[in-house]
């Protein structure tokens, strides 16, 4: 009899430890998330980002990774709700402690006017903090989003911060999961895709066979994947994102 | 960084030049760099210099950075690029990004140049190390796939959810799939309806604990093939997770044929435990292997208690001693059968028939024996020899019976009982007669072994008719086998165990017949133990019963004779012949009338004369010799024509026939004497006889003058031929007229030659008076094949002595007429008075005839 678990523990183990999205066509193609590294997620409003964001959380604490969540539009009981709607229960991870919303929407009134009242220094303090107030022992972050903490921001700025946080966060090896709106993206010339290690693009098209709208997948970057060349398309259904089309897969590192 | 960082620089600006490389002096990178401006100068530059960075403006005047991009990423796709750039445009990013570029910097910000370059080239040492531990991936996992590829067995990996990720060429064949139908499909796919849901069960539970450790554990099961086929396989399955999974690996082996072989094993080990013969399988030093569920079952052990047994303690010490070379020759000749004996838990002892083979098993010698119980066939065996003794027992029995006297029967009878009791091992063995035996009812036989009292008293009544079950069963000639006495067949009643003493234990009645009638029956009693008897051997003693029958009825028979003696005297009183019973001295004991009326005595005057008194004095030598023969018990009887002497003195010719009568014990008690007058017929022949002597003596006489005269031999044999033919021509007309008349002659006639006492004394009164007639006296006396007849004085002693041919005369009269007879036979003259001889002695044998010889 082979030892087959000893040989495939070895390989698995040579290969780069993987976290499972959630989003189960693309972890076929891509094994997950790699671990301890920093993926950005941008798109349009309503391609499905913080479904994603949510997800990607429900995986992980299915995965027994414990999680953060960092919420800069919505408040918890809303991501609650809305997991709920996927049947995701996010509210036991919670509970036991699988799962930590951080709710910064309400305070965003008051870091906009601690940026204002205070310097520069302060607002490149805000993307510290995200990364510093984190639980005992977080193994995955999730920030949705960072759009809202780039007001006033120079792209170089920009650029520099948000390079310090993926810093940082590869640093305490956290998996991280970084959202951000397209046009915040765009306002910055997308120049954060080129810091994070790997990079998702949401968006919306016409297809133009059925004259349907339909969401598709970029997933520009991901470092020492094979990524597909193609877009992948999806659908929001009953059980979160779903990809209709999965793709093929090439090494494009 | 030690090495040198090789840094190709493409910027037609060199002013922009100088501040790249400003950059990376303020941050201590070594390094040599290289500007080009043109993209003939790039492509060179790029070979040549063989850079481990590029750092590339966007916008040229003669060239452009994506062109380079394209170029070097096509080229050197591990080298990092760098765009530094003033101003980008709309897309650039994703664009860049997509064509391979490793990050872009801001001219204006052009500080960030330095992290840029330190974080491209740690990815690229990041990249080389992952591509080496891919390759060493890959080549691990080559070596793997080939391995798994070449695995006879079926390995199929799922992920957590029980999709295949992965099968190999061994699973596409046992399973008849090929890899592209196989892979992302359920592992369901490839199970039989039946055990999925319990399948999805049990991985959901293993799933939930994951403690469960099911790695390496061989589980039985079916697969479901492509064609809808089920088979059995065996499944080890191995599961490890990694973050973000769970994953299986499942190593199938198709055991068809091993469950085929199970299987058969399976109802060859039944067919084995189902055998009724004790399978052993041991080693030469007695050690059991193997044993069928019959061999220690049927020897009252449980296999653990049986399989610690030596055979040596199993076979019983008779046999013991032969194991060794038993084993000697069973090595030498591979097979052998063997009588044996083994012992029981219990000690008791089977007798067994070992049919024993070599085999090997594992290099080592080992005994496979079937052994048979042959206790049945010893019983049998026994039972047949019993059965044969017994036989035998009977045959012997019934051939002492056979011309037994009258008064041994009893004894006999007495014998056969103890002989058959002993042999049936019963306590009394008896004879009962009923109402048909006459005078004697009752048990009138018995043996018993001396642990029971005599019947020949307590029963010498019978109460035949108190039972009738039992009377009925006798009346039918029905032999009555009761193996235990306690249970009585219903109807046998109560009456029959009245009379039976309460501790008989079991009875065998076989009735007594003779001549379709019931005289009474053969008992046997047991009060020891119950006696079984087979049905055969029953029967056999019914046949005993009949030859005690028949004997005790000849017996009966004779002494009824006796007891009808007062018939016999009847017949005595009013025969018309004479007729005396005398004593063995030859006093007349009693004499019928007839007698009395032939020789005018009266029966008292009779009893007080000895015979000899009422003989005539020329045949008293005759009938006295004849008379002391009988009474010796050399003969059973004579007979005699003599001259009787009335009391008034007269004669009368009477032929005598006297028949002993032997006691009990054989010896000679009476003689019974019958006198038939024969007077008449005396007379006549005695006329007879008279003319034939005158003319015989005519003939010899004028014959003498020719054997007289001194003839040469030649003549002399002419003449005696001629004297015979002449002797036969003449006389024999006359002998048989005689014979006729006398009815001698019905055997001549009839040719069918059944000579008689008769015929035979005729011949030789013939004899006597054709010799009386020549003047020559006789004597005769019987011998066992017929006469001696002597010749006491010669007529032509003087002519004879000198001329043998004289006695020729007599020779052919004896011969010549011997073949007028009936009888074949001889007659031999051994003596000669001429030789110088007392007498003529002629010794006459007939041919032994039955019923005379």
């Amino acid at each position: 009899m082979l030892n087959i678990q000893g040989i495939y523990g070895g390989i698995i183990k040579i290969m780069m430890e993987r976290i499972k999205t959630g989003i189960l066509e693309l972890d076929k193609i891509l094994g997950g998330f790699p671990a301890g590294k920093t993926v950005l997620v941008t798109g349009d409003p309503g391609t499905g980002k913080t479904i994603f964001g949510l997800q990607f959380a429900n995986a992980c604490c299915a995965q027994g990774l414990r999680t953060a969540y960092i919420s800069t539009e919505e408040n918890a009981g809303d991501l609650h709700l809305q997991g709920k709607s996927f049947g995701w229960d996010l509210e036991t991870f919670e509970k036991n402690g699988a799962l930590k919303f951080m709710d910064l929407a309400g305070n965003r009134a008051v870091e906009i006017k601690t940026a204002l009242s205070i310097s520069m220094e302060a607002v490149k303090g805000n993307f510290t903090e995200l990364a510093d107030h984190l639980p005992e022992g977080t193994g995955v972050l999730i920030i949705d989003s960072l759009g809202s903490h780039t007001a006033n921001l120079s792209p170089y700025e920009f650029r520099d911060r948000f390079d310090l946080l993926v810093h940082n966060l590869d640093k305490m090896g956290i998996t991280a999961m970084v959202i951000l709106d397209s046009i915040t993206s765009k306002e910055f010339n997308d120049i954060a895709l080129f810091s994070a290690y790997g990079a998702i693009q949401l968006m919306k098209r016409e297809n133009p066979y059925t004259d349907r709208r339909e969401r598709v997948m970029d997933i520009v970057k991901m470092r020492n994947t094979k990524t597909p060349i193609q877009l992948l398309t999806f659908e929001i259904g009953l059980r979160g994102i779903e990809l209709t089309s999965p793709g093929e897969v090439s090494d494009t590192q | 960084m030690n090495k040198q960082l090789r840094v190709l620089i493409l910027e037609d600006n060199d002013v922009d030049a100088e501040l790249m490389e400003r950059e990376l002096k303020k941050a201590n990178i070594t390094f040599q760099s290289k500007r080009v401006g043109t993209g003939e100068t790039f492509q060179k530059e790029l070979k040549d210099f063989s850079p481990d960075i590029i750092l590339a403006d966007y916008t040229l005047p003669a060239f452009d950075g994506c062109s380079a991009l394209k170029i070097a990423k096509e080229r050197y796709p591990d080298v990092p690029f760098i765009f530094v750039s003033g101003t980008i445009g709309e897309d650039f990013a994703i664009e860049s990004l997509k064509s391979g570029a490793t990050d872009y910097v801001i001219k204006d910000r052009i500080s960030r140049l330095a992290p840029a370059v330190h974080r491209a080239l740690s990815e690229v040492e990041e990249r080389i190390e992952y591509r080496r531990a891919e390759r060493a991936l890959r080549e691990s996992e080559a070596r793997f796939r080939s391995l798994v590829e070449s695995a006879n067995d079926a390995i199929i990996l799922t992920d957590g959810s029980g999709s295949i990720i992965s099968c190999n060429k061994s699973a596409q064949r046992i399973f008849g799939y090929s890899a592209g139908e196989m892979l992302g499909k359920s592992i369901l796919h490839i199970m039989p309806e039946r055990y999925r849901s319990d399948h999805q069960m049990k991985m959901e539970y293993i799933c939930s604990n994951s403690k469960l450790g099911i790695n390496g554990k061989t589980i039985e099961s079916y697969g479901l093939r492509k064609d809808g086929s089920e088979f059995p396989l065996e499944i080890s399955i191995a599961t490890w997770g990694i973050e973000g999974g769970t994953f299986y690996s499942a190593i199938v082996r198709d055991i068809t044929e091993r469950k085929k072989d199970e299987e058969e094993l399976k109802i060859k080990a039944q067919l084995l435990d189902d055998s009724t013969d004790s399978v052993f399988v041991h080693d030469l030093d007695g050690n059991f292997i193997y044993l069928n569920e019959s061999a220690y079952k049927s020897r009252g052990f449980d296999k653990g208690e049986m399989m610690c047994i030596n055979l040596h303690e199993l076979v019983t010490p008779e046999y013991e001693r032969l194991l060794k070379s038993r084993f000697k020759a069973l090595v030498e000749k591979g097979e052998g059968t063997f009588e044996s004996a083994h012992f029981r838990k219990d000690r008791s002892v089977i007798p067994v028939e070992s049919h024993a083979r070599i085999i090997e098993s594992g290099g080592k010698k080992l005994v496979l024996s079937i052994i048979r119980d042959i206790t049945e066939r010893k019983r049998a065996d026994q039972a047949l020899q019993y059965r044969l003794d017994f036989e035998k027992l009977i045959t012997s029995i019934s051939t002492n019976f056979i011309n037994m006297a009258s008064d041994k029967i009893d004894e006999e009878i007495n014998h056969a009982l103890a002989i058959i009791g002993e042999f049936t091992d019963v306590d009394r063995s008896y004879v009962l007669l009923g109402p048909a035996g006459g005078a004697r009812t009752g048990v009138t036989h018995e043996w018993n072994s001396g642990t029971i009292g005599s019947h020949l008293q307590e029963l010498k009544e019978v109460p035949f008719e108190s039972s009738p079950w039992f009377v009925e069963k006798m009346k039918n000639h029905e032999t009555i086998y009761i193996p235990s006495f306690t249970d009585l067949p219903p109807g046998a009643g109560i009456e029959l165990s009245k009379y039976q003493d309460t501790r008989i234990k079991s009875i065998i009645v076989a009735p007594m017949v003779y001549g379709g009638v019931l005289f009474g029956y053969l008992g046997l009693t047991s009060v020891r133990k119950e006696i079984t008897l087979a049905e055969d051997l029953i029967a056999l003693l019914k046949i005993v019963g009949e030859i005690f029958m028949s004997a005790l009825v000849r017996k009966m028979a004779e002494e009824a004779i006796w007891e009808s003696e007062t018939r016999f005297r009847a017949i005595f009183e009013n025969a018309a012949i004479g007729m005396a019973l005398m004593n063995i001295e030859g006093h007349t004991i009693v004499s019928n009338p007839a007698l009395q009326e032939m020789l005018r005595y009266t029966g008292e005057e009779l009893r007080s004369i000895v015979f000899t008194g009422l003989t005539h004095p020329d045949d008293m030598p005759a009938d006295t010799g004849m008379f002391k023969d009988l009474m010796a018990g050399e003969r059973d009887n004579y007979q005699i024509e003599k001259r009787y002497i009335r009391k008034d003195g007269s004669q009368f010719w009477g032929r005598l026939t006297v028949s002993l009568v032997r006691g009990d014990g054989g010896e000679p008690q009476f003689g019974i004497g019958m006198v038939e007058d024969i007077t008449e017929r005396k007379r006549a022949e005695e006329l007879l006889k008279e003319k034939a002597r005158a003319e015989l003596y005519g003939f010899i006489v004028s014959a003498l003058p020719v054997f007289a005269s001194g003839v040469p031999s030649q003549v002399r044999n002419t003449l005696v031929k001629n004297f015979a033919e002449r002797f036969e021509k003449n006389i024999m007309p006359r002998f048989e007229e005689e014979m006729r008349r006398y009815d001698h002659d019905r055997n001549i006639s009839s040719g069918a030659i059944e000579a008689e006492q008769g015929d035979l004394d005729f011949f030789v009164s013939w004899l006597i008076g054709m010799f009386s007639n020549l003047g020559i006296r006789t004597r005769t006396a019987p011998q066992a094949t017929g006469r001696v007849f002597e010749l006491l004085n010669c007529p032509w002693k003087g002519e004879a002595s000198g001329n043998p041919i004289f006695c020729f005369i007599c020779r052919t009269i004896m011969r010549r007429s011997l073949t007028w007879t009936p009888f074949k036979g001889s007659a031999d003259q051994k003596s000669s008075i001429a030789n110088g001889s007392q007498v003529c002695r002629f010794e006459i044998h007939v041919k032994c005839y039955e019923n005379y010889c």
